[in-house]
């Protein structure tokens, strides 16, 4: 009978995890009734931390719940709960952190869980060498990270994160080496270019596993900067490093998750790929839209990981429009786009030319606007009915999207203060770089039916389904790292 | 109406003893290739018989065969017949005639299940491919990343990405060739020289694996084990290929020469390139238990169990119901049918319950929209199209899919319509999602012939529905509502939905065969040209479809709105008698679910909830347990328990004048039932190769298939889930399938002389059969090489 059920400790957890979901509700719904941040000792809850609280909450116990029935009869099922809701909790408490050395410590509780989550299957090889490459990873962001904490330490004499801030505006000038390193850890744990790699390799945990790792955990990068927007929006540098490392991220992620051919691959891809576009919205200093995306992308993706058993329903495939049709209505789309998008902007109030971040967000939702034209045409019917059903939809959103855009700012004002809009050469740099990216991947995305005529589109397609063999050189590295630790270590942590 | 024989089994020459020395590599390979069951995707995914390929050897050789080539088991190990034996599941008089049979002394036997005795071993002779012989010297892992490597081109050259496709069609071979110098991959993880080594690679698969084969100096006679086991490290992927030509005539190889070849050269590539690659050593020798005395003890502990399942058949003859029947119901041969007519004829003596294959006779291609199923066993190809009325969907089909992986719109998507996500977790969690599997019972129908060459025509309509009645047993005596239940599961989020569903209608649900069934036999003119063949189908008998929800155990009548009202009363209270049964079938399947004894109504909600929990693994038994078929008439098997462990054949010798209906049974709905059987056996004793693992690693490659974790082989066979109790306890015993036919022995014989390969299986001790005497309750056992005995 000890196996039969998860028995009664685990629907105790289940009973705690929803409860912590009930209270994240609650405090959501407090900050949105009265927007004045409630500072506890180590943590600080505002609109910001609570809407980040419920998401893992949500998702934190709508895995759970999953796992109790889904890894029913597994051998080591309770050791997996008991892991799965340390870890909820953990990456719950980073999500409130202000104090950096709790902060720290939720960082590294979480990292630590989610190791023991992705071994599971210890026996399994091939769960291993990634969850390693991980834990390697998530050791480098670490150092970055104490050495970031050290820092301020050192020079500002606290680990209050709104304590710094002051100090930061009292000096007047902005320490860049911090928000530098700040970055970079945000980086690493979100799993960006180039250490982005043990994402789509940990597969061999169970589907839970990457459920609550890509709705959840992964957030911790964005949170990061998000808790340090104050800082890093006036380091001119630092955003420019998350605009290139976010584009090259999201451009390789959307590459190689068109080119795989299982679903949970295919979602680990989009994963990377939107984190990458999460960390270009943090580099455009746009932070509002950044926690708009972790959290719809956390919905998202926890409900297709856990629903990636059910067939899809219908013909599956839709066969892809030639690419002259694909361009044209893409062109036609984009275009289409930018008065209504002006008009838009005019009904939600939402700005476009208040920044060079916020335009760029803006001319992005007309290139989404195209790609909606083209997959209209491309699911069939007529002439006319495609163009009217596009034209409908190109309003609805362009609407739609300005409107939660400026929703978002409205909404998380509170939390994160007055972030002043950058305007410098860089900014346009930052700005236009994702976009010209996007746009160029719009028209490659076009050609793919025939891009495989010439030898570079083979190419291209033969590299994009290794995910252009940065894993597996990262695995020769941790290969040799590894073996040069005490092997008991290297089975145990 | 339905013919078999040229397109059942498999058409495996069998193996000489040893190889001609000039030995022919394309017979060679069409021989391995054959060896190979084919493997359905997802959506049809119906049981295959994992020996489909081995149907003509003899059991302990292809357990010897496959042991050697795929490293696989085909029997269980000592283990379990020694806790069996514990068990008393069979005793000491079971050994001994299973011993004596296979000639074997009887004492060392009993010492061995009591570990007295050691038990004996064999010499194992395993031909390993060159990578694996790296491997065992040098603590590589070669042979996995070659495998690696071919089942993702394989998946990216049948499946393909999800926005991306490859393009070219020269064959898989010529595709991976053009594709090779381009691949980094394996160079990265050591073949240094990969590239330039792929430019040299022959240009035919065929001239890519004689060239291999002598790269490698694989001695001629050892050349078809090594093929063999090439072929098996991808198991999967070489099924999946196979099933396009399974039923070849001519012994097509297809892509499967194709992915041999890409095999083998990836094998050379690890001699050639491998950083240290010296001559590398002999194999251990490795020693396994005597597959020929596990087999006596299968053998004993089957008859253990036959010898329960016999004494528990009526004894003697009985009469069936003189007066006419107030329903007859005629269920799907399936196991979990079994249990359902036991608690539905227990509801009143005057109801009567058959078996027939679940598909009815009505070989379907059931389309909706342009989207057609193969609704039939896989045995068939459908013989009428039948297209449902939709309406044409408002919304482009498939926009908003494509839409949300495009560039810069999968960012834009998450951002508007995520929060809608979050609902969706939460509908999810709370088992609130409505499932949008359709399964034909409630969409309307055309059945009048259309341009698109769907519909049935009068004549055939006529000839289909006298077949039926005629396979069904249905002569005389027929009652006033005949019901004609179809079954499906109900499960979501389940890449293996389809294997809780009909097996006779291709993995699908039953219900689009019992309407269109039903509907043929109520047509007006059909009943008319029905008399006129000399039927005497009563003018007040309406057939009337049904479902039998597998998962929840409960019968819904379909299209009874379109029955006459004079019927009212009588679906009426047959609508009481199926839901009185539900109930008591539910109580019987809830224990073995390990969902504790309630009240009626609330076990009902409660498995009607697991069947739509998103996370649960184990809606249903499906057919676990399977281990009989009986062929005989209900008299004989009415009231007795048989625990939902048999398939139930309605056959009536007396009405079988020319042996027809016997020969259908033997050789279709037998060899469906074996199949299943015999997956069930082989995914229970050696999941590694022949079941496809736990579930919580299944990761679907588009509707093909799953594969485990982060890639790999395809998977084929039932998951581990499907098997095992919460409790980690094997929920399915592997016994063979035990068939017993209800006939004089001399009409079995002359059945058996007529289906070379029904014999064969039989022969071969693929499934054990078994004569029911007509007269009494003796049995008569047909032992292999022997006859009767």
């Amino acid at each position: 009978m000890t196996a039969m059920t998860a028995g009664r400790a685990g629907n105790v957890l289940l009973v705690v995890l929803c409860g912590l979901c009930v209270l994240a509700a609650l405090l959501l719904l407090g900050q949105v009734l009265v927007p004045v941040p409630i500072r506890l000792p180590g943590i600080t809850i505002d609109r910001l931390s609570a809407l980040m609280a419920l998401l893992v909450a949500l998702v934190g116990a709508t895995t759970y719940r999953f796992a109790l029935r889904y890894l029913a009869g597994e051998v080591n099922q309770r050791v997996f709960l008991n892991w799965l809701a340390f870890t909820i909790i953990a990456a719950l408490l980073l999500m409130l952190a202000t104090h950096l050395l709790v902060l720290f410590v939720a960082w590294m509780l979480t990292s630590i869980g989610l190791h023991q989550l992705l071994t599971h299957y210890h026996d399994r090889r091939e769960a291993v060498a990634p969850a390693r490459k991980k834990f390697l990873i998530s050791r480098l962001g670490d150092l970055i990270l104490v050495a970031a904490i050290s820092l301020i330490w050192v020079r500002y004499d606290t680990l209050d994160i709104y304590t710094f801030f002051a100090r930061v505006a009292e000096t007047g000038t902005t320490p860049t080496s911090i928000a530098v390193l700040v970055a970079l850890a945000a980086l690493m744990k979100s799993a960006q270019f180039p250490f982005h790699s043990w994402l789509p390799e940990t597969m061999e945990a169970p589907t839970p596993v990457s459920a609550l790792m890509h709705a959840g955990i992964i957030n911790a990068g964005g949170v990061l900067l998000l808790r340090f927007a104050p800082l890093i929006v006036a380091a001119p540098w630092a955003l420019l490093l998350l605009a290139v490392i976010g584009t090259i991220t999201m451009a390789l992620g959307m590459l190689a998750m068109w080119a795989q051919t299982d679903i949970k691959r295919t979602l680990a891809w989009s994963t990377v790929s939107q984190m990458g576009f999460m960390m270009v919205q943090c580099g455009l200093a746009v932070f509002p839209a950044a926690a708009l995306h972790i959290v719809g992308h956390g919905c998202y993706k926890a409900w297709s990981f856990l629903r990636s058993g059910e067939l899809p329903a219908g013909r599956g495939y839709v066969p892809q429009l030639p690419p002259a049709q694909a361009l044209g209505w893409g062109l036609a789309g984009t275009l289409v786009a930018v008065p209504t998008l002006a008009q838009a902007a005019l009904l939600t109030g939402f700005n476009p030319l208040h920044s060079p971040g916020e335009l760029a967000l803006t001319a992005i939702v007309a290139l989404s606007i195209g790609q909606l034209w083209v997959a209209v045409a491309r699911a069939g019917g007529k002439f006319a009915s495609r163009l009217l059903f596009s034209l409908g939809l190109t309003l609805a959103l362009s609407v739609g999207a300005l409107w939660l855009y400026h929703g978002a700012a409205l909404f998380f004002a509170p939390a994160l203060g007055q972030i002043p809009a950058p305007t410098g050469p860089l900014a346009w740099v930052a700005a236009t770089l994702p976009v010209m990216v996007l746009a160029a991947l719009a028209v490659l995305h076009a050609l793919l039916p025939t891009i495989e005529r010439s030898a570079a589109g083979r190419a291209l397609h033969v590299h994009a389904l290794h995910g252009f063999y940065l894993g597996m050189i990262a695995n020769r590295i941790v290969e040799r790292v590894w073996a040069t630790f005490p092997s008991t270590r290297a089975t145990n942590v | 109406m339905f013919n078999l024989q040229t397109q059942s089994s498999t058409q495996a020459a069998t193996l000489p003893e040893y190889l001609p020395v000039q030995v022919n590599l394309d017979e060679m390979i069409t021989r391995v290739c054959a060896r190979i069951p084919p493997l359905w995707d997802l959506e049809n995914y119906v049981a295959v018989n994992p020996f489909l390929g081995f149907a003509g050897e003899p059991l302990i050789a292809t357990a010897r065969t496959v042991r050697d080539g795929l490293g696989a088991h085909l029997l269980p190990a000592l283990a379990f017949y020694q806790r069996r034996w514990r068990d008393h599941a069979f005793n000491a008089q079971d050994l001994a005639h299973a011993a004596r049979r296979a000639g074997y002394e009887l004492a060392g036997l009993a010492d061995i299940l009591s570990d007295a005795t050691p038990m004996p071993t064999r010499l194992a002779d395993p031909l390993l491919t060159f990578a694996e012989r790296h491997d065992q010297e040098y603590g590589t892992d070669w042979n996995a990343q070659i495998v690696r490597h071919v089942a993702q081109w394989c998946a990216l050259y049948t499946a393909g990405g999800s926005q991306w496709r490859w393009q070219q069609s020269a064959g898989l071979y010529a595709a991976w060739r053009a594709a090779a110098p381009i691949d980094r991959s394996l160079e990265i993880a050591g073949l240094r020289g990969w590239r330039d080594w792929a430019r040299e690679l022959p240009d035919t698969p065929e001239a890519a694996i004689s060239a291999a084969l002598a790269r490698l100096a694989v001695p001629v006679e050892q050349q078809e084990a090594y093929l063999y086991r090439a072929l098996g490290g991808l198991y999967g992927w070489a099924s999946y290929l196979r099933r396009a030509v399974w039923q070849s005539p001519t012994g097509e190889t297809g892509d499967l020469l194709d992915l041999l070849a890409i095999r083998v050269c990836a094998d050379v590539a690890v001699a050639q390139l491998a950083p240290r690659r010296q001559p590398v050593a002999v194999p251990r020798r490795v020693y396994v238990e005597d597959e020929a005395v596990l087999a006596i003890f299968q053998d004993a502990l089957e008859d253990g169990y036959a010898r329960q399942l016999f004494s528990t058949l009526a004894p003697a003859p009985q009469q069936g119901i003189a007066s006419r029947p107030a329903v007859q119901a005629v269920f799907c041969i399936d196991v979990r049918s079994e249990v359902f007519r036991r608690h539905f004829e227990a509801q009143h003596a005057q109801i009567e319950t058959r078996g027939f294959a679940g598909f009815f006779g009505v070989a379907l291609d059931w389309r909706v929209g342009d989207y057609g199923s193969e609704r039939c066993p896989v045995l068939l190809k459908p013989g009428v199209a039948v297209q449902a009325n939709i309406a044409a969907s408002v919304v482009p089909e498939g926009a908003l899919k494509t839409w949300q992986s495009a560039p810069a719109a999968a960012f834009t998507f998450v951002e508007t319509f995520g929060l809608a996500y979050g609902l969706g977790l939460l509908g999810d969690a709370f088992n609130r999602t409505p499932s949008h599997h359709d399964d034909g019972s409630s969409t309307s129908f055309q059945l009048d012939p259309d341009e698109h060459g769907s519909g049935i025509a009068h004549d055939q309509r006529v000839e289909m529905a006298a077949g039926i009645l005629k396979n069904m047993g249905l002569h005389d005596n027929i009652a006033r509502v005949v019901a004609l239940v179809g079954h499906g599961g109900r499960s979501t989020n389940n890449a293996h939905a389809a294997g809780l569903d009909c097996g006779a209608c291709g993995g699908h649900s039953g219900a689009a065969n019992a309407r269109v069934a039903a509907a043929l036999l109520n047509d007006r003119n059909v009943r008319v040209g029905l008399n006129e063949h000399g039927w005497r189908v009563p003018a007040d008998t309406i057939f009337v479809a049904g479902l039998h929800d597998t998962s929840v155990d409960e019968v819904a009548l379909l299209d009874a709105a379109s029955l006459p009202a004079s019927h009212a009363a009588d679906l009426a209270q047959l609508t009481t008698w199926l839901a009185a049964a539900g109930a008591a079938a539910r109580n019987e399947r809830a224990r073995t679910l390990g969902v504790a004894a309630k009240p009626a109504n609330i076990l009902h909600r409660l498995l009607d909830k697991r069947a739509r929990d998103w996370s649960e693994v184990r809606p249903e038994w499906a057919l676990a347990r399977n281990a009989a078929f009986i062929a005989a008439r209900r008299t004989r098997t009415r009231g007795v328990d048989l625990a939902g462990r048999a398939f139930l054949h309605e056959y009536d010798w007396t009405l079988d004048d020319d042996s027809s209906v016997l020969r259908l049974i033997l050789s279709a709905p037998m060899v469906v039932a074996s199949w299943i059987n015999l997956q069930y056996f082989a995914s229970t004793v050696d999941n590694q190769v022949f079941g496809c693992g736990t579930k919580a690693l299944h990761n679907r490659v588009g509707t093909l298939g799953v594969v485990l974790g982060n890639g790999g082989d395809l998977r084929t066979g039932l998951a581990l889930q499907s098997l095992q109790g919460e409790d980690g306890e094997w929920y399915h015993e592997p016994l063979r399938l035990q068939v017993v036919v209800e006939a004089p022995l001399e009409k079995i014989t002359a059945e058996l002389d007529a289906l070379p390969q029904v014999r064969e299986l039989i022969e071969n001790g693929w499934v054990r059969l078994f004569a029911l005497d007509p007269d009494s309750d003796r049995t008569t056992r047909w032992v292999p090489g022997q006859g009767w005995a």
